[in-house]
């Protein structure tokens, strides 16, 4: 079953074309890339799954049902599907902007108005598994690039979504950092939901997706297993994802002006 | 003051360099603030919600009291909570240094200007010192030095979520203390970039740049930082509506205020009330 169907999906911001006629099923359970160099229209992809953006034209359905701005207007859907569907942003910052670690995870299920002391718990609970239980007092300014990773993953996991998109997960942290992100998103493999991560870290797509869709200008490049994907160079060269490295050195000492 | 920041203070000159310093300087404060806020004192122990409510009593006995004792005693009991909760000596006589050269430049004229008897004529100008006039800028800077000393007491002893926090409790509406909150969180976001963005341009800089150019790269800066501003309460918006913001903010309550809290605000309370009685 898919959970996601698009067919024709374009979008553009002022005049500047961010997707063009994007025709793509997620099927539900599955852990799926989105590829491309920046810039390709990934995130955009993303907010239009997470209904935050509205095709210019073509259909979004989400379990069959199109999604529509109006659609979002009634507060039994919105609620319904925010709890379903999360959204982890690729800048933190803008993702966490109360006082507090504890404030910031409690956001989301305050607003879906669960009992206060079911808040409490699973915060708590949260707090915990994301290992930041330490932190819940502090301020996200001044939290480490990791460390608010972590947070906003606990701020959208806390309300448990069946389908998690993810944008540039991975992006300017320290290996180490890193790696605990990538173990937390192994974690959710057995937990049987939809992952759709937005990546150009071709060295971990075979860690965390089944399914790859290579983006190019807002376009479909390329579809396939992270196997297929990674062994098609011409795709990943036609979607600025890599760059021989003889033809790249050649090039770029070219370009560079000569020392005075 | 840090490594860094003493360097940016001390050695570098110019309009990027001076910016640079005092934005430097604005994180470094704020954090120690958060520092001082976050040790052991006597007032960093009592709740919030206490501290907030004793200072609003506290600042309106002081506001309304026609008694000169009553105001410098309630000024010599916040230096001896600010004492007792380990604030910086110094940080309170800058606080003061800064407060009485302002209020000072109001209450001097007031010295001459009010009518009354006269107690001193300043040779040569014939302006009457008077008795009046000698009472009003005495209260006038006794309320000021109070109130800041208050106010400050309090923000250094309080981390910054939990009065928010109290301020919810005293029925402020929960959309200004979430408002407040976040204005409070992004303006280190963006003296961050700034900063960055300053230091960018000063590491491809040799040389003074003219007037001209200054004000020009001056305007630039701002330009950019509103472009960005713009972006990013858009995109927060975004992620607030992403995890199920529908227009109205929603809170967790507060625990009830213990016994002990109840006692100390009544104590405080009759103290005040009885104070203005006599």
């Amino acid at each position: 079953m898919n959970i996601f169907e698009l067919h024709q999906v374009s979008f553009a911001y002022r005049g500047v074309v961010a997707l063009d006629k994007v025709t793509l099923n997620l099927p539900a359970g599955r852990r799926v890339a989105l590829l491309g160099a920046n810039g390709c229209g990934k995130s955009t992809l993303l907010r239009i799954l997470d209904g935050l953006y509205f095709a210019d034209s073509g259909t979004v359905r989400y379990r069959g049902v199109p999604l529509t701005e109006i659609d979002f207007e009634h507060d039994t859907f919105a609620h319904s599907f925010r709890k379903r569907v999360g959204l982890v942003f690729q800048n933190p910052d803008v993702q966490l902007f109360c006082p507090t670690v504890f404030d910031e995870v409690a956001f989301g299920p305050l607003q879906l108005g669960w009992p206060k002391d079911r808040i409490k718990t699973t915060v708590a609970e949260a707090l915990e598994y994301f290992e930041i239980a330490d932190l819940r007092d502090r301020a996200p300014h001044r939290l480490s690039g990791g460390e608010k990773k972590r947070v906003a993953l606990a701020s959208v996991l806390i309300m448990d979504p069946e389908v998690i998109l993810l944008d540039e997960p991975t992006a300017a942290l320290d290996p180490r950092s890193q790696a605990q992100i990538v173990d937390l998103m192994k974690s959710w493999e057995s937990l049987g939901k939809t992952i759709v991560t937005a990546t150009h870290d071709l060295h971990l797509l075979e860690e965390i997706a089944d399914e790859c869709v290579v983006l190019d200008k807002g376009r479909i490049a390329g579809q396939g297993t992270p196997a297929e994907i990674l062994a098609d160079e011409r795709l990943l060269l036609g979607a600025n994802l890599i760059l021989p490295s003889r033809l790249s050195r050649a090039r770029v000492s070219q370009a560079l002006p000569k020392p005075v | 003051m840090s490594e860094g920041l003493h360097h940016l203070v001390h050695r570098r000159k110019g309009f990027l360099d001076r910016t640079l310093a005092e934005l430097a300087h604005v994180l470094d404060r704020s954090f120690s603030a958060e520092l001082s806020a976050s040790q052991g004192g006597y007032l960093q122990s009592i709740d919030p919600r206490v501290k907030l409510a004793a200072t609003g009593i506290l600042i309106a006995t002081a506001a309304a009291s026609h008694s000169i004792w009553l105001v410098l005693t309630i000024w010599l009991s916040a230096v001896v909570l600010a004492l007792a909760s380990h604030l910086k000596t110094r940080e309170l006589v800058t606080l003061w240094t800064g407060v009485l050269l302002f209020s000072g430049a109001i209450a001097l004229p007031a010295l001459f200007l009010t009518p009354g008897d006269s107690l001193w004529q300043v040779p040569g100008l014939h302006w009457n010192l008077t008795a009046q006039g000698l009472r009003t800028s005495a209260f006038l800077l006794a309320r000021v030095l109070t109130t800041s000393t208050l106010g400050s007491v309090l923000v250094s002893t309080t981390p910054w979520h939990q009065l928010l926090r109290a301020m919810r409790t005293f029925h402020l509406p929960v959309v200004a203390v979430v408002l407040i909150g976040m204005t409070y969180r992004y303006i280190f976001l963006f003296i961050q970039t700034t900063m960055d963005m300053l230091e960018g341009r000063q590491s491809r800089l040799a040389g003074e740049l003219p007037a001209k150019e200054r004000r020009g790269m001056a305007l630039a800066t701002l330009g950019v930082l509103m472009s960005k501003a713009f972006e990013l309460s858009n995109d927060i918006h975004l992620a607030m509506q992403a995890r199920g913001y529908r227009g109205e903010v929603h809170a967790l309550d507060e625990s009830p205020l213990r016994l002990q809290d109840w006692a100390v605000l009544s104590t405080l309370t009759l103290l005040c009330a009885g104070a203005w009685w006599i």
